[in-house]
């Protein structure tokens, strides 16, 4: 028995040290332009090759689909900027799926109200919000990708948790036990 | 191991469930009173164990240790299994709720086999044979396990071959490497504590 508890620890030991989480899938798309890119890797990080993507559209008819790249990534042209659902299937039964909204369009992040300085023309304006708003959506990108991983990737709060429920449960186990042995 | 959620068929779910609960009824009946911190002991290596990853070729795997959990519980592989995947599933989101069936049976089936086939030679007077006996049981049982994935993959329309060869080529390091655990845990509980493997005096 003891042994035993000596493997789990050591378990817990390599998972903490390597960082090497298992084993769920996850799947990260984002506009860049027009083109919508797709991120698909395994909840420690590493990329999901050869994994196959299916895109749906709002009315959940295929409209594309096609395999991931060596670095778990994949790059399509929606005809249409519009709410896609992008379905990742990686082997032996992993499967995930994000919904990616459409960009926000031109004028659709507030702004309009207040009158524009008179130096600068209106068509400048919108030069400019685009070009502000790209650049921020680049550099979110990083953010956003790592908040996504983390969420993927378990805890050691979660396993030790885990390790609780166990022990609770066994204990119910044992407690109907006893009351079928001292009714039985 | 984990099979998602939304990619096996209903049929292929129902039947996962219902050998499960099948198994893990027969496992609540034999399991005795003093091995009932073993199964939770076996539940708690078994649960932590999926966190221990090998990021390999297209995908990624880790350690599942059915063919030791089979060696040591016998039929109680079942409700350890099944509890280890439960709350991994809830607390992870490895599997999901609806595969718990599918997933519970998949790897608590090849351990019981094992245990089996092999027990006769863990258990047995000689011990380099129970060495033999525990590695090949930690081997096999990662394997048979794979197989039923691809199974239960193909049941549901995937190509068998394709599925099958993904996964064992994926599961052949884990395959070495659990078998080389069970080996080495064998030797240790002979040692150490007999009862637990059933080992006669």
């Amino acid at each position: 028995m003891k042994g035993v508890v000596i493997l789990i620890f050591c378990f817990l030991f390599f998972s903490l040290v390597g960082g090497a989480w298992g084993h769920r899938v996850e799947v990260f798309p984002y506009w860049e332009g027009d083109e919508v890119r797709v991120e698909a890797f395994f909840s420690d990080g590493t990329p999901v090759r050869n994994g196959s993507i299916k895109v749906y559209d709002p009315q959940g008819k295929l409209i594309f689909r096609g395999q991931t790249d060596a670095e778990g990534t994949l790059g399509f042209r929606p005809l249409k900027k519009e709410t896609l659902k992008i379905v990742l299937e990686a082997s032996m039964g992993h499967r995930a799926e994000a919904t990616l909204s459409p960009p926000a369009e031109e004028g659709a992040v507030g702004g309009t109200a207040h009158e524009p300085p008179p130096a600068i023309s209106r068509g400048d304006i919108g030069a400019i919000k685009r070009a502000v708003r790209e650049a921020v959506a680049e550099e979110l990108r990083p953010i956003i990708a790592e908040l996504v991983r983390r969420r993927a990737r378990p805890s050691v709060r979660d396993a030790i948790g885990g390790i609780g429920w166990i022990i609770g449960l066994t204990g119910l186990w044992f407690y109907f036990r006893a009351r079928r042995d001292r009714g039985g | 191991m984990h099979i998602s959620e939304g990619v096996l068929s209903g049929q292929v779910l129902a039947a996962g469930a219902a050998l499960s609960t099948a198994g893990v009824a027969v496992g609540l009946k034999r399991t005795s009173n003093e091995q009932i911190p073993e199964v939770a002991i076996l539940a708690s290596a078994f649960f932590v164990a999926s966190l221990i990853h090998v990021p390999l070729g297209p995908t990624s795997v880790h350690l599942i240790l059915n063919g030791l959990v089979g060696l040591i519980l016998g039929w109680a592989i079942f409700p350890a299994i099944l509890m280890g995947l439960l709350l991994q599933a809830l607390l992870f989101q490895f599997g999901g709720l609806t595969t718990l069936g599918v997933n519970t049976f998949n790897m608590a089936f090849p351990g019981i086999v094992c245990w089996w086939i092999f027990g006769p030679m863990v258990r047995g007077r000689r011990p380099r044979l129970a060495l033999v006996g525990a590695f090949f049981c930690g081997v096999l049982a990662v394997l048979g396990a794979g197989l039923l994935v691809a199974l239960c993959l193909y049941l549901t329309g995937r190509g068998f071959e394709k599925a099958a060869a993904a996964v064992l080529l994926a599961h052949l390091p884990v395959m070495a490497l659990e078998g080389i655990l069970t080996a080495f845990t064998v030797a240790f509980l002979r040692k150490v504590r007999p009862d637990m493997l059933g080992v006669r005096r």
